[in-house]
């Protein structure tokens, strides 16, 4: 999503402007969704991004500062709620080790070994790095901005960038020999 | 700071904007070592899906934020009715930003809900004319050449969704329905000519990338639909294969000055 864009959407949708209200959400939801795709299977990342999306759209006339930093703040503190909740049911939400791969997401570019491949060298990374890593390569966010959800600067989010490539790396190699 | 850290996030920047890393690496010799397998990994991390939630979900989620938001316009505005009620017929007043609003949220709500009963539709289906004329109004509304190319790629998409259902469903397809898919493939690369140079390189990787994909798609049903209609599937086939790669060896100057290859679904030969 343009930056622009967002901040037109979001201006208008703090007036109460159905339709950019509808609109943001249309094109959030996504974004928040894939976010939680990588910690809870799809039903429930399903749910938990209309829940962020509710949550955002009541605290809207208070948000401040960069939009998307403000939104991810709202899905992390969804999850932390979640999983406290949960711990105390003696639940998992969140698995260890990170990346979920929900069992009926069986869409056909699933099927490409490439991408497989590549989603289990992802899952060698922590989470911090792989959320910065599918901000940079499928949201299109740049460092600054990722620095500014990840509340880190951008010279932080080069270094991790820079060791979260060595690692994918390191794994992709390790997997290539292993074949 | 660590001067590679920071070259390394300038060739990312270059490579999501289309620069290869034989061209990123050629800038800075000096870290050729260093970078290469870095940024392999990282032109690795573009085929990463972008998964998107189902339409379903997408529409609960606006339903759920309507209710929600005029549930606060009516709280917000409950204390200044009870004061002032005298003298109408209603009990209630209504201000003009709220009648606005109501007004608003119940377009949106039609629109949902209109949208919520042609989503799933196919070619057949009594709500499909429905869907395609709200393809066409949305086009009509937007202007930006980028967003008019990314909805038709939006389109294709769908075509595509479509058929994959009426090959599982019926155990075959619409022939009109892979000529549309073909041809919003080639509307969306017309309609990217006017961007930048910048973007529409990036655009053409999208495109072509999305080509790949409906070549994989249109293989996987090919083999279950019945035979009198596997040539018009087979030629389907080849032309997204051709497209791609066209795409493939395409800058963004020559697909603005030269026409596309002799596929005639690249023009205006898909009707």
């Amino acid at each position: 999503m343009e930056r622009n864009h967002v901040e037109e959407l979001v201006a208008a949708a703090k007036q109460r402007d159905p339709e950019a209200l509808a609109k943001l959400c249309e094109e959030l939801h996504p974004e928040v969704y894939r976010y939680m795709l990588r910690r809870a299977p799809r039903e429930e990342a399903e749910d938990l991004a209309n829940e962020v999306c509710l949550r955002a759209v009541k605290a809207l006339p208070n948000q401040q500062g960069f939009f998307p930093a403000w939104l991810y703040r709202i899905a992390a503190n969804l999850l932390t709620d979640r999983h406290r909740r949960r711990a105390v049911r003696n639940e998992v939400l969140v698995e260890e080790g990170g990346l979920t791969v929900s069992s009926d997401s069986g869409s056909f570019t699933r099927e490409v070994d490439l991408r497989i491949d590549l989603e289990q060298a992802m899952a060698g990374l922590n989470d911090q790095q792989r959320d910065l890593l599918y901000l940079r390569f499928v949201e299109g966010y740049d460092s600054v901005e990722i620095g500014e959800i990840l509340g880190k600067s951008a010279e932080a989010v080069w270094a991790q960038q820079m060791r979260a490539l060595k690692v994918l790396r390191g794994r992709c190699v390790t997997q290539e020999a292993g074949q | 700071m660590n001067t590679l850290d920071m070259i390394l996030d300038r060739c990312i920047d270059d490579l999501l904007r289309g620069t290869t890393v034989a061209e990123c690496v050629s800038r800075y010799p000096q870290y050729r070592e260093e970078l290469i397998p870095l940024l392999q990994a990282a032109e690795s991390l573009r085929e990463l899906p972008k998964e998107e939630p189902r339409r379903d979900a997408v529409r609960a989620t606006l339903v759920r934020v309507g209710t929600a938001m005029a549930e606060q316009v009516e709280a917000d505005e409950a204390p200044q009715a009870a004061g002032s009620s005298g003298g109408r017929i209603l009990p209630f007043r209504i201000s003009r930003p709220v009648r606005r609003l109501v007004v608003g949220l119940a377009a949106v709500i039609v629109l949902v809900i209109l949208g919520g009963a042609s989503a799933d539709t196919v070619p057949g289906d009594l709500f499909y004319p429905l869907k395609l004329a709200k393809e066409k109004v949305t086009f009509g509304l937007t202007t930006k050449p980028g967003h008019r190319a990314e909805l038709r790629l939006t389109f294709a998409d769908r075509r595509l969704e479509e058929l994959v259902k009426m090959a599982d469903s019926d155990g075959e397809v619409d022939p009109n329905l892979v000529r549309r898919l073909l041809k919003q493939g080639a509307l969306a690369l017309k309609d990217a000519r006017p961007l930048p140079n910048d973007r529409l390189q990036v655009f053409l990787k999208k495109l072509e990338h999305f080509n790949m994909y409906q070549k994989t798609v249109l293989e996987q049903i090919a083999p279950r639909v019945p035979k009198s209609q596997r040539p018009l599937l087979e030629r389907a086939i080849d032309m997204c294969g051709e497209r791609t790669r066209w795409m493939s060896r395409s800058k963004p100057e020559s697909v603005r000055s030269s026409p596309p290859p002799s596929d005639s679904c690249w023009g205006n030969g898909c009707d």
